[in-house]
């Protein structure tokens, strides 16, 4: 079996924005929403701080997609259009979609975003891979993790674009791959463990 | 025909439904992005709505069903209206969920493809079971030869339907392990409550209308026996909400004081607090005495506070379940709304839920509640005046 | 009396050629199939699509190789483009941003002349042809009246394309003189070290996982060296420690191990602090500082004069004659001053010796002398920061091996830059952290790469040269030579501080033009405006050559010039050809990239047009593997050889050892903080290159310009978060929104630099910032420095 997923390590993450951007221009995500975004925790405001001048401390934490082992967006989703595939990712097959919202409210990490209207792009063109479909409105997305780059055995753009070689892409089920190495290195974890959703995506603090 | 145009609530109710029906129109061609919804807060009004309206059908299902299934005569003489005001609320909760899908033309999909593991499902099932059972009640009780023993056999599936309708709604929030403030297993007997209290309620308040406009008489006596049984309900309710608030505060943990605050202090406390005060306290204490329940204007008041208290716990449950997100972080959520799409980084984010309501999603909505008055007062001018 | 010759310092261009020399062959073939075998890659994608590559964006010195794809004739996705090495694979947000940005709203598409008041906004377009006629009558009849010289023409970095320009030249105009900006510290470091790269350390970043420490002196190095961030994140998966000073926690504070939140302007306070420390602790090098500083030296107990003596002498490189110097020091077998080179000599380091009746002492002594006043709780006190923090630092870098990495920003726009340079040569001399392995001062964020490849030039007419610029733009600004003047970008309002007063300038020309990509602020202030391309467009096969990155890079064709935009080049060829001066320039930019590549450097032997367009735009440097430069080592080009952080010439300013100097303006007891309370801290973020970059839309959705204000400043003030607020002081004032941020220090305002005014409620940030000039910079090699973060402000509500 495969089970793709992308370790971050946070401690190599310098809140460049590149992924957000990255994913942004491959996707053909349109104005107004990112299906990859990156906070700074525990603040109200982008590079904020934790903690009352000079005691501070910043952490910054690129959101998408956890592409969960027990995905709970799967299980709501009343059409199968969100659906769990052979290679371990969490898809939406967009023709499926109602548009019912159901996985939005499931979700625990806000990694999904909805066209609420007709997509707008600054372009006014398309733009990205061209291998990826568009979406209309009324239909859900998220980070599909470059299923059309991922397919081909490339890796998401987000990763070929870090800068800071803070992404890791790969497979869980292969023990030797760098994403499963850096998930040993012991200090991984997960977004709302408690949760129970069992992510594909871990992060290195 | 002619008589359904002479009455103003009819004429009035159905110009506000077409222009609820112009409104939807405009939302098919522009999209949800004319509502207040948004990435942070992802389910609004229209959600809310069909919470409350599930909740009002079941009130008037229970009483006509108990009154078959445990003998209570005196409230078979409520029965069909009982019946009439649940079928229209069913139906416009239906309604409210199809204004709210964002890929009504893809609805077919619900049939070919169903997820049987998705609340969503199960709702839209028993809905339709629910809908079917009100349909033939309604049948078997306005058939010239109507048998009441048939009547007495589907009011025996009607009052587990009507139980397990209002369960699968709540179930629709309550299994979001993603939602703090949803994810309780108490929430299907909240829902259950509300139902009842909101359901009696409205009960009361169509009989008092049926009276007035002449169309159904109903005895004071069978109005103050339906007070007590509200009485009750509403402190079931109350006994509800206080259990379940009392565990999300007592451990004081990070998810369970945002959701606390939130409702409390933030920004659904006018809700929760008109539910706690207006909603179940006042009219507890209203209905409580016998003397009260037997004055009518009083048992007004008090079913009046009782509607208006469940619809603010509908918007409380609803927004305070979307006000916290999990991981909290500048600059937040992107939130896909028109203004984000157009505007730069100040209008992109929320680090909060965000939501309020747009004039469109309102006059929507309003089309709703008139498109049931206008429907109910049109059955019961038709059924009941025979 | 023995001189030491200048030529034993193996030169840089020596090192260099030989380099190249050994590994000629076998790397240019690897790095061409390596491309050819990326561009065929199943990421090259449909039919209709097509791969092209340009470089980017060298405004921020990364230089991003990139990967464009082209579909229906728009720029689709852009992609860092394969490289063997992994450190030149790269792209930013700002890179990928252009997908949307060169289509963007902000974009000037044609030209137009001004025809309302100057910052009306009112223009009416006009054709090239009118455009160059225009431009050609102004500037005939400005050189005619007031002579060749009265005209400035003058480059940014953003809205050239990387040909060389050739107007001014073959005008005879001016081209801009001094920076007056980033060298500040580098002022203050040369003189220790020469020779000196510039502004850039001698060695690479690519070193530093073999220091213990890196203090990063005022670098935000992760926002404004975006992709170089891997060389501290990989130093410091290796161990190495950083330590940041800066007053706000910036995201590099943030990444740092250690951060240093000293008051702003204050940074030599902290490194005099500790050198004084050092020096009381024994925490010196005395083996380093007795061979290779000039510290034993002797010098006049009264005057502070070296004791040499001088012999006239020829430079072995230029053969013109210079002033040979002979040192000396005090020899404690002899018991007398010898001169430094005597073989045998036990040097004093530290005493008062009398030599022919006059008393000298060790420079060191002084040094001791000198550094008194700056004990850990005046220095605590002048940082407002810890005392032990200050002993902490000091005691970490003096253990070393240890660098210290200066940033252009911070400290390096305040009136006592160079000073602050100077403290880290001083304390990089006198703790043996220069010269060997692991050690260094410096720029470091852009210095990747110590090879630099000579290339060729469009030959001119003999005597075609640009006028000599005697003033930098920050003085051109203040008088009155300058008659007309022609920017290729946003130089007004980046290049001099106090917007109100450069706008009287620009007032008092007769003629001036812009050719910018996008409607930048200074669009609305000119008479004439003229649409550039961006990096992506030009009308030929290639629109410039240049050497970054160990690479030879060609800005290839991505895209034709959008609207009616043209490269730099073009539009300086049209006025040329309008001037009747067509002739001299190359007929097309294939022409002109083919004479650039016309050289006898061995490192780009065989590089030609085809080759690099084969490569996909870029092709390494012959024998560049190795990006860590050799040692340092100990020879230097100073007067003696040796380390010289004793700087005789600065005698008459008192900063013979660097001496604690305030912020001209932004000083705690300045009495102006009563009106104007706050400092006013302007730097680089990786959202924008100055004002580039202001209009991407995809930028502005994560990032959008705001002053952000501590909390506490704040409240103080009744301002609350998202409030639209007016920034204000004598010098003018802006408008802007407020955010609220804990990383900023209490008593100061931070504000990323620069953006369009359209962002800015039509206001310019600059209308606040400090133009004023310290003289002693006029002594310095590279000149005077803008004070921009020297600078006191005061914030209220707008409209209140």
């Amino acid at each position: 079996m495969t089970k793709l997923a992308i370790g971050i390590n946070l401690r190599r993450c310098i809140g460049c924005n590149t992924c957000a951007v990255a994913c942004k221009m491959q996707n053909n995500v349109p104005d107004g929403m990112l299906w990859n975004r990156v906070l700074t925790e525990g603040c109200e405001q982008f590079d904020g701080a934790e903690g009352v001048y000079p005691h501070l401390t910043r952490t910054y934490l690129p959101l998408a997609c956890q592409h969960c082992e027990n995905p709970a967006c799967e299980r709501v989703c009343p059409t199968g259009a969100t659906y769990k595939d052979d290679m371990g990712r969490v898809e939406i097959d967009y023709d499926k979609c109602i548009g019912c919202r159901m996985c939005m409210a499931a979700c625990p990490y806000n990694a999904r975003t909805f066209n609420w209207n007709e997509p707008v792009r600054a372009t006014g063109a398309a733009y990205g891979d061209a291998r990826v479909p568009e979406r209309s409105r009324g239909v859900m997305e998220k980070c599909t993790l470059c299923k059309e780059r991922t397919d081909e055995g490339e890796v998401p753009m987000c990763v070929h674009c870090c800068p800071g070689d803070a992404r890791i892409f790969g497979d869980l089920d292969d023990p030797d791959s760098a994403v499963s190495r850096l998930r040993r290195e012991g200090s991984a974890e997960v977004l709302l463990e408690d949760k129970g959703t069992r992510p594909q995506v871990f992060y290195v603090r | 025909m002619t008589s359904l145009m002479k009455n103003p609530l009819v004429v009035g109710s159905g110009v506000l439904a077409l222009v609820g029906a112009g409104v939807y129109v405009y939302q098919l061609m522009f999209g949800l992005g004319i509502t207040g919804m948004n990435n942070s807060t992802s389910w609004g009004l229209y959600l809310t709505c069909f919470m409350f309206f599930v909740g009002l059908s079941a009130g008037g299902l229970i009483v006509a069903s108990s009154a078959s299934i445990f003998g209570i005569k005196k409230y078979k003489a409520v029965a069909l209206p009982a019946v009439i005001l649940s079928l229209v609320c069913i139906c416009c909760a239906g309604v409210c969920v199809l204004v709210d899908l964002g890929g009504i033309q893809r609805i077919w999909r619900m049939v070919t493809g169903l997820n049987f593991m998705s609340p969503l499902a199960w709702d839209m099932i028993v809905i339709t079971l629910y809908l079917v059972i009100n349909l033939v009640y309604l049948y078997f009780m306005c058939s010239a030869k109507a048998d009441p023993a048939k009547v007495a056999v589907v009011s025996r599936f009607a009052l587990p339907v009507a139980i397990l309708v209002h369960s699968v709604t709540a179930w629709i929030f309550g299994l979001e392990i993603a939602r703090e403030a949803w994810h309780t297993a108490i929430l299907a007997p909240i829902f259950v409550a509300s139902a009842l209290d909101s359901g009696l309620a409205l009960l009361v308040l169509a009989l008092f209308g049926l009276r007035a406009r002449g169309v159904f008489q109903t005895p004071n006596e069978l109005i103050t026996s339906l007070a007590g049984l509200l009485c009750t309900c509403i402190a079931v309710d109350a006994y509800f909400i206080g259990c379940e608030i009392l565990t999300t505060a007592y451990n004081g943990t990070e998810g369970g004081l945002a959701v606390v605050n939130t409702l409390l202090f933030g920004g659904t406390a006018p809700f929760f607090w008109f539910e706690v005060v207006c909603g179940l306290v006042i009219p507890f204490c209203l209905l409580v005495f016998a003397k009260n329940r037997r004055n009518m204007k009083i048992v007004g008041v008090a079913a009046v506070l009782v509607v208006a208290g469940v619809f603010c716990k509908r918007c409380w449950l609803m927004f305070t379940g979307f006000a916290t997100p999990n991981i909290v972080g500048g600059p937040g959520i992107t939130l896909g709304s028109a203004a984000a799409q157009t505007g730069g980084a100040a209008d992109m984010w929320a680090i909060m839920g965000v939501y309020a309501p747009t004039v469109p999603e309102v006059v929507l909505t309003v089309g709703i509640f008139a498109l049931g008055v206008c429907a109910f007062a049109v059955l019961c001018q038709k059924l009941l005046g025979k | 009396m023995e001189q030491k010759p200048r030529s034993g310092v193996l030169s840089r261009r020596s090192f260099l050629k030989t380099a190249a020399a050994v590994g000629a062959v076998g790397f240019t073939g690897a790095s061409l199939a390596g491309i050819a075998e990326a561009a065929g890659s199943p990421a090259a994608g449909s039919a209709g699509e097509t791969q092209a590559f340009t470089y980017h964006n060298e405004h921020c010195l990364c230089n991003c190789m990139l990967q464009c794809t082209v579909r229906d004739g728009r720029l689709a996705m852009i992609q860092p483009r394969p490289n063997e090495d992994h450190r030149f694979q790269n792209v930013c947000l700002k890179g990928l941003s252009e997908v949307q940005n060169i289509y963007g709203e902000a974009r000037i598409q044609r030209p137009m002349k001004r025809v309302g008041e100057r910052g009306s906004g009112e223009f009416e377009a006009i054709s090239w042809e009118e455009a160059f006629q225009m431009i050609a009558e102004n500037f005939k009849a400005i050189q005619d009246k007031y002579g060749k010289d009265a005209l400035w023409i003058q480059f940014s970095t953003e809205a050239s394309q990387r040909f060389p320009p050739l107007l001014a030249s073959v005008l005879g105009a001016q081209a801009g003189g001094m920076n007056g900006y980033d060298m500040g510290q580098g002022n203050g470091q040369i003189m220790a070290f020469s020779p000196w790269i510039g502004m850039f350390a001698q060695n690479t970043i690519w070193e530093w996982p073999e220091a213990a420490v890196v203090i990063l002196a005022n670098t935000n190095l992760v926002e404004t060296s975006l992709t170089w961030s891997r060389g501290m994140l990989d130093a410091q998966e290796a161990g190495t420690k950083f330590i940041c000073l800066d007053p706000r926690f910036s995201p590099t504070a943030g990444k740092a191990d250690q951060w240093v939140n000293l008051r702003a302007g204050t940074d030599p306070a902290f490194f005099l602090g500790m050198t004084k420390y050092i020096l009381d602790e024994d925490l010196f090098d005395r083996e380093h500082v007795l061979a290779h500083t000039s510290l034993p030296f002797l010098i006049d107990a009264e005057t502070g004069a070296c004791l040499v003596d001088v012999t006239p002498g020829t430079d072995p490189e230029t053969g013109e004659p210079v002033e040979l110097k002979t040192f000396y020091v005090w020899d404690k077998n002899a018991n007398a001053a010898v001169p430094q080179e005597t073989a045998g000599v036990a040097a004093a380091l530290e005493g008062e010796f009398t030599v022919n009746g006059t008393r000298y002492l060790t420079q060191f002594t002084r040094l001791r002398k000198d550094m008194e006043p700056y004990t850990l709780e005046w220095t605590a006190a002048t940082c407002d920061i810890p005392a032990d923090l200050v002993a902490d630092v000091a005691t970490q870098y003096a253990a070393g091996p240890s660098i210290i990495d200066n940033g252009v920003g911070g400290i390096d726009k305040f009136g006592n830059n160079d000073v602050a340079g100077h403290c880290y040569a001083l304390i990089a001399s006198l703790t043996g952290n220069y010269g060997k392995r692991g050690t260094g001062c410096g720029i470091y964020g852009y210095h990747v790469t110590p090879y630099e490849a000579h290339l060729g030039a469009w030959p001119l007419p003999e005597g075609m040269a640009p006028a000599p610029s005697p003033q930098g733009f920050y003085d051109v600004v203040k008088g009155d030579t300058i008659h007309g003047a022609m920017f290729f970008g946003d130089i007004p309002t980046q290049k001099a501080a106090n917007w109100n007063k450069t706008l009287e300038w620009i007032d008092s020309l007769d003629f001036v033009c812009l050719a910018d990509i996008y409607h930048s602020s200074v669009t609305d202030f000119v008479d004439l405006v003229l649409p550039s391309c961006s990096k992506f467009e030009c009308a030929d096969a290639v629109g410039g050559i240049k050497c970054a990155n160990a690479h030879i890079l060609a800005n290839l064709k991505v895209l034709d010039p959008l609207f009616e935009s043209k490269s730099d080049f073009y539009i300086e060829k049209g006025i040329a050809e309008a001037m009747g001066l067509g002739d001299v320039f190359p007929a097309d930019g294939e022409e002109y990239a083919r004479a650039l590549l016309t050289t006898d450097d061995p490192q780009v032997a065989g590089f030609t047009l085809e080759k690099l367009q084969e490569a996909g735009g870029a092709l390494r440097l012959i024998g560049s593997e190795d990006l860590i430069a050799p040692e340092v080592g100990f020879t230097y080009g100073t007067a003696s050889g040796k380390q010289e952080p004793y700087y005789e010439a600065l005698l008459q300013f008192g900063q013979a050892f660097p001496a604690w100097e305030q912020p001209c303006e932004a000083y705690p007891e300045n009495p102006l903080r009563e009106k104007y309370p706050l400092q006013f801290n302007q730097a680089r973020s990786r959202f924008r290159v100055h004002s580039a970059y202001s209009g991407a839309k995809w930028i502005q959705e994560v990032s959008e310009p705001h002053i952000e204000l501590n909390p506490v400043d704040a409240a103080a003030r009744g301002l609350e978060d998202g409030d639209a607020v007016e920034v204000f002081n004598d010098r003018g004032s802006f408008r802007t929104v407020l955010r609220l941020n804990e990383s900023v220090r209490p008593e100061s305002a931070f504000m990323v630099e620069s953006t369009y005014r359209q962002y800015l409620d039509g206001t310019i940030m600059q209308a606040v910032s400090n133009d004023t000039l310290n003289e002693r910079g006029y002594a310095l090699p590279f000149g005077p420095m803008i004070p921009y973060n020297d600078t006191l402000i005061e914030i209220k509500k707008a409209g209140e």
